[in-house]
């Protein structure tokens, strides 16, 4: 720690918070705990293993924050499907 | 890191365009519909899927009670994201590069054991939010 040469690794951290509190929280939680291993591994001065999990905690991040908002946009759909079944049938 | 500024800076206002174009006119629309009486917005999967209520439910009802001024009822639909509104805000605003006395605002980074807190505070919110016994009642939507 306080390594004037360690490399400045992001923990993603932001991007965990938004994805767990945009309805996609069981990724988000993935995300978050990635980013507390970037942290973990930074301390420890394990930098490699700290960069490993920074890129897992995009790829969570990212990909809750995409399947949140997909699912969301389809249940629209789904909903809209569903009020159009009655009024025909 | 400074070997391109301008470059840099023209990429950070093209950043900051398309968040204020997204901002708005959600905001505009969170004003003017309330959620919690319309069909218009994205439906949680999580909550369609399993009837419980994620961290999340609420967060669009409580950002339109914000919006009306009325801070007790979004607490009483998600005092979480009202609670997480400033990091929410700070993540927003480090996203599109924004400067604060010519540095770029400092990226959210907290020690490995303040994650873990925040992880076992979210985790707990979750699990009370679902219990429907009253005292923890109140904390879903």
């Amino acid at each position: 720690m306080n390594d004037p040469k360690a490399p400045d690794v992001p923990s993603h951290l932001a991007l965990a918070i938004v994805a767990t509190m945009i309805c996609s929280p069981p990724g988000g939680i993935v995300a978050l705990v990635y980013a507390a291993r970037v942290r973990e591994f930074l301390e420890a001065g394990d930098f490699e293993a700290a960069r490993r999990a920074s890129r897992k905690a995009r790829a969570w991040g990212w990909g809750s924050i995409v399947v949140g908002v997909i699912g969301g946009i389809v249940l629209i759909g789904g909903g809209v499907a569903l009020v159009l079944y009655y009024l025909v049938a | 890191m400074n070997d391109r500024p301008s470059r840099a800076l023209a990429f950070d206002s093209v950043r900051a365009l398309i968040l204020a174009g997204l901002v708005l006119p959600v905001g505009a629309l969170l004003f003017r519909v309330d959620p919690g009486r319309s069909s218009l917005y994205p439906r949680c999967p999580f909550h369609d899927l399993t009837g419980l209520h994620c961290p999340g439910c609420g967060s669009l009802r409580a950002l339109h009670q914000l919006l009306h001024g009325r801070p007790l009822a979004a607490l009483d639909l998600n005092p979480l994201l009202v609670l997480s509104l400033p990091i929410l805000g700070h993540a927003a605003l480090g996203g599109v590069g924004l400067r604060w006395r010519g540095r770029p605002l400092p990226r959210l980074e907290w020690p490995a054991r303040g994650v873990r807190w925040l992880l076992g505070l979210i985790l707990l919110f979750w699990l009370l939010r679902n219990l429907p016994v009253e005292p923890f009642r109140c904390l879903a939507p």
